[in-house]
Protein backbone atom coordinates (compact mmCIF):
# COMPACT_ATOMS: atom_id res chain seq x y z
CA UNK A 1 0.00 0.00 0.00
CA UNK A 2 1.06 4.01 -0.33
CA UNK A 3 1.56 5.92 2.31
CA UNK A 4 2.85 9.57 2.22
CA UNK A 5 4.50 11.19 5.37
CA UNK A 6 5.01 14.87 6.30
CA UNK A 7 7.85 15.71 8.96
CA UNK A 8 7.13 19.63 10.16
CA UNK A 9 9.71 21.59 12.80
CA UNK A 10 12.85 20.13 13.67
CA UNK A 11 12.08 16.31 12.38
CA UNK A 12 12.19 17.91 8.62
CA UNK A 13 16.00 18.00 9.60
CA UNK A 14 16.29 14.51 10.90
CA UNK A 15 14.11 12.39 8.58
CA UNK A 16 13.28 14.75 5.12
CA UNK A 17 12.09 18.30 4.39
CA UNK A 18 10.05 16.74 1.43
CA UNK A 19 6.91 14.12 2.05
CA UNK A 20 8.19 10.89 1.83
CA UNK A 21 6.16 8.33 -0.21
CA UNK A 22 6.41 5.27 1.20
CA UNK A 23 5.47 1.16 -0.46
CA UNK A 24 4.44 -0.84 2.46
CA UNK A 25 3.15 -5.06 1.95
CA UNK A 26 -0.80 -4.47 2.45
CA UNK A 27 -2.36 -6.38 5.92
CA UNK A 28 -3.58 -9.76 5.73
CA UNK A 29 -7.49 -8.93 6.31
CA UNK A 30 -7.60 -12.08 7.88
CA UNK A 31 -4.36 -11.83 10.34
CA UNK A 32 -4.94 -8.97 12.97
CA UNK A 33 -0.68 -9.70 13.42
CA UNK A 34 -0.13 -8.32 10.11
CA UNK A 35 -2.24 -4.63 10.56
CA UNK A 36 0.56 -1.93 10.18
CA UNK A 37 0.02 0.92 12.58
CA UNK A 38 1.59 4.75 12.80
CA UNK A 39 4.10 3.57 15.32
CA UNK A 40 5.38 0.42 13.20
CA UNK A 41 5.81 2.72 10.47
CA UNK A 42 7.42 5.79 12.71
CA UNK A 43 9.87 2.97 14.50
CA UNK A 44 10.79 1.94 10.66
CA UNK A 45 11.53 5.30 9.73
CA UNK A 46 13.70 5.64 12.54
CA UNK A 47 16.06 2.95 11.92
CA UNK A 48 16.17 3.80 8.22
CA UNK A 49 17.09 7.29 9.47
CA UNK A 50 19.07 6.43 12.19
CA UNK A 51 17.06 8.62 14.48
CA UNK A 52 16.70 7.90 18.27
CA UNK A 53 12.48 7.21 18.70
CA UNK A 54 10.82 9.87 20.71
CA UNK A 55 7.20 8.65 20.80
CA UNK A 56 6.28 10.15 24.04
CA UNK A 57 6.92 13.31 22.68
CA UNK A 58 6.19 13.56 19.38
CA UNK A 59 2.36 13.38 18.29
CA UNK A 60 1.34 11.55 15.04
CA UNK A 61 -1.09 12.66 12.44
CA UNK A 62 -3.31 10.46 10.18
CA UNK A 63 -5.05 12.43 7.24
CA UNK A 64 -4.96 16.22 9.11
CA UNK A 65 -6.51 14.66 12.63
CA UNK A 66 -4.53 14.07 15.76
CA UNK A 67 -4.16 10.24 15.91
CA UNK A 68 -3.04 7.52 18.36
CA UNK A 69 0.25 5.48 17.69
CA UNK A 70 -1.70 2.04 17.31
CA UNK A 71 -4.32 3.55 14.93
CA UNK A 72 -3.63 0.95 11.49
CA UNK A 73 -2.76 2.78 8.36
CA UNK A 74 -4.32 2.42 4.91
CA UNK A 75 -3.75 2.88 1.26
CA UNK A 76 -2.87 6.53 0.66
CA UNK A 77 -2.90 7.69 3.96
CA UNK A 78 -0.98 10.78 4.73
CA UNK A 79 0.76 10.38 8.20
CA UNK A 80 2.38 13.30 9.37
CA UNK A 81 4.99 13.57 12.84
CA UNK A 82 4.70 16.96 15.23
CA UNK A 83 7.61 17.83 17.07
CA UNK A 84 6.59 20.10 20.64
CA UNK A 85 5.46 22.87 19.32
CA UNK A 86 7.44 26.35 19.76
CA UNK A 87 5.25 28.79 18.71
CA UNK A 88 5.34 32.40 20.25
CA UNK B 1 -11.21 33.95 17.27
CA UNK B 2 -7.83 32.26 16.55
CA UNK B 3 -6.14 32.88 13.86
CA UNK B 4 -2.91 32.57 11.48
CA UNK B 5 -1.35 35.33 9.82
CA UNK B 6 1.18 35.23 6.91
CA UNK B 7 1.16 38.96 6.44
CA UNK B 8 1.67 41.78 9.22
CA UNK B 9 -0.73 40.91 12.27
CA UNK B 10 -3.40 43.79 12.17
CA UNK B 11 -3.45 45.15 15.79
CA UNK B 12 -6.85 47.73 15.23
CA UNK B 13 -8.35 44.85 13.33
CA UNK B 14 -7.74 42.16 16.08
CA UNK B 15 -8.72 44.83 18.89
CA UNK B 16 -11.84 45.48 17.31
CA UNK B 17 -13.15 42.09 17.77
CA UNK B 18 -12.72 42.13 21.82
CA UNK B 19 -13.97 45.82 22.07
CA UNK B 20 -17.33 45.50 23.88
CA UNK B 21 -19.47 48.01 26.35
CA UNK B 22 -19.87 45.49 28.58
CA UNK B 23 -16.20 45.30 29.06
CA UNK B 24 -14.59 47.67 31.82
CA UNK B 25 -10.93 46.33 30.97
CA UNK B 26 -8.62 45.41 28.14
CA UNK B 27 -5.77 43.34 28.42
CA UNK B 28 -3.43 42.84 25.31
CA UNK B 29 0.20 40.69 24.50
CA UNK B 30 2.48 41.60 22.25
CA UNK B 31 5.01 38.63 20.96
CA UNK B 32 7.96 39.78 18.88
CA UNK B 33 11.34 38.19 17.49
CA UNK B 34 14.34 39.28 19.31
CA UNK B 35 17.56 40.16 17.77
CA UNK B 36 19.16 37.04 20.56
CA UNK B 37 18.20 33.66 21.12
CA UNK B 38 18.27 32.14 24.89
CA UNK B 39 18.05 29.09 24.59
CA UNK B 40 18.99 28.01 28.13
CA UNK B 41 22.21 26.77 28.81
CA UNK B 42 23.73 27.92 25.68
CA UNK B 43 25.45 30.85 24.51
CA UNK B 44 22.84 33.42 23.27
CA UNK B 45 23.36 34.37 19.76
CA UNK B 46 22.37 37.33 17.65
CA UNK B 47 19.65 36.25 15.72
CA UNK B 48 18.65 37.94 11.78
CA UNK B 49 14.99 36.23 11.27
CA UNK B 50 12.55 33.78 12.28
CA UNK B 51 10.52 31.64 9.89
CA UNK B 52 7.44 30.24 11.08
CA UNK B 53 5.50 27.27 9.85
CA UNK B 54 3.05 25.72 10.76
CA UNK B 55 0.34 22.97 10.01
CA UNK B 56 -3.06 25.34 9.44
CA UNK B 57 -5.36 22.83 9.77
CA UNK B 58 -4.82 21.55 13.24
CA UNK B 59 -3.37 25.06 14.35
CA UNK B 60 -6.73 26.67 13.83
CA UNK B 61 -8.60 24.04 15.65
CA UNK B 62 -6.30 24.15 18.54
CA UNK B 63 -6.14 27.55 18.68
CA UNK B 64 -10.11 28.01 18.58
CA UNK B 65 -9.96 25.30 21.38
CA UNK B 66 -8.02 27.11 23.28
CA UNK B 67 -10.00 30.50 23.14
CA UNK B 68 -13.26 28.40 23.34
CA UNK B 69 -11.88 27.15 26.86
CA UNK B 70 -10.52 30.59 28.22
CA UNK B 71 -14.00 32.19 27.79
CA UNK B 72 -15.21 29.47 29.75
CA UNK B 73 -12.63 29.22 32.27
CA UNK B 74 -12.12 33.00 33.60
CA UNK B 75 -14.46 35.88 33.79
CA UNK B 76 -14.31 37.61 30.27
CA UNK B 77 -16.10 38.98 27.34
CA UNK B 78 -14.33 38.31 24.47
CA UNK B 79 -10.46 36.80 23.48
CA UNK B 80 -8.53 36.92 20.31
CA UNK B 81 -5.61 35.80 19.44
CA UNK B 82 -3.37 35.71 16.15
CA UNK B 83 -0.13 34.09 15.25
CA UNK B 84 2.40 34.96 12.68
CA UNK B 85 3.44 32.18 10.13
CA UNK B 86 6.56 32.74 7.13
CA UNK B 87 9.84 34.91 7.43
CA UNK B 88 10.08 37.69 10.38
CA UNK B 89 12.52 40.35 10.67
CA UNK B 90 13.29 41.39 14.35
CA UNK B 91 11.10 43.66 15.40
CA UNK B 92 8.73 41.71 13.62
CA UNK B 93 5.04 41.45 15.97
CA UNK B 94 4.85 37.14 16.10
CA UNK B 95 2.08 36.54 18.55
CA UNK B 96 -0.78 38.93 19.44
CA UNK B 97 -3.32 38.40 22.58
CA UNK B 98 -5.75 40.39 23.32
CA UNK B 99 -8.78 39.91 26.08
CA UNK B 100 -11.30 41.96 27.75
CA UNK B 101 -13.37 41.67 30.41
CA UNK B 102 -15.49 43.03 33.27
CA UNK B 103 -12.75 43.62 35.65
CA UNK B 104 -8.98 43.60 34.68
CA UNK B 105 -7.72 40.46 37.02
CA UNK B 106 -9.42 37.95 34.95
CA UNK B 107 -8.28 39.86 31.38
CA UNK B 108 -4.89 39.36 32.57
CA UNK B 109 -5.30 35.82 33.92
CA UNK B 110 -7.10 34.92 30.67
CA UNK B 111 -4.49 36.82 28.25
CA UNK B 112 -1.54 34.81 29.89
CA UNK B 113 -3.08 31.63 29.64
CA UNK B 114 -4.10 31.87 26.16
CA UNK B 115 -0.35 32.64 25.22
CA UNK B 116 1.17 29.84 27.16
CA UNK B 117 -1.60 27.43 25.64
CA UNK B 118 -0.80 28.74 22.65
CA UNK B 119 3.04 28.11 22.64
CA UNK B 120 2.70 24.76 24.28
CA UNK B 121 -0.21 23.33 22.14
CA UNK B 122 -0.99 24.96 18.63
CA UNK B 123 1.45 23.48 16.14
CA UNK B 124 3.88 26.11 15.01
CA UNK B 125 7.16 25.65 14.75
CA UNK B 126 10.11 27.98 14.95
CA UNK B 127 13.14 28.12 12.83
CA UNK B 128 16.00 30.58 13.82
CA UNK B 129 18.53 32.26 11.10
CA UNK B 130 22.14 33.40 12.75
CA UNK B 131 23.94 36.44 12.24
CA UNK B 132 26.88 33.30 11.66
CA UNK B 133 24.80 32.27 8.32
CA UNK B 134 23.76 28.89 10.70
CA UNK B 135 19.96 28.47 11.69
CA UNK B 136 18.59 26.00 14.14
CA UNK B 137 14.50 25.01 15.30
CA UNK B 138 13.86 26.15 18.51
CA UNK B 139 12.14 23.85 21.55
CA UNK B 140 9.20 25.20 23.28
CA UNK B 141 10.27 28.15 25.49
CA UNK B 142 7.15 27.46 28.19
Amino acid sequence: MKLSIEFYGRLKAQFSTKPLELNVAEPDKTDRNTIITIENIYLDLCQSYGCKSEIKIIKPILNDTFAEWNDPVKTNDVIGFFPPASGG
Amino acid sequence: MFSLSEKDIDVIQLKQQVINPQSGGFVCFEGWVRNHNSAEGKTSQPVLELHYEAHPKLAEKVGKTIITDALQKFDINAACCCHRIGQLKVGDMAIWVGVSADHRQAAFQACEYILNQTKANVPIWKNEFYENGESGWVEANL
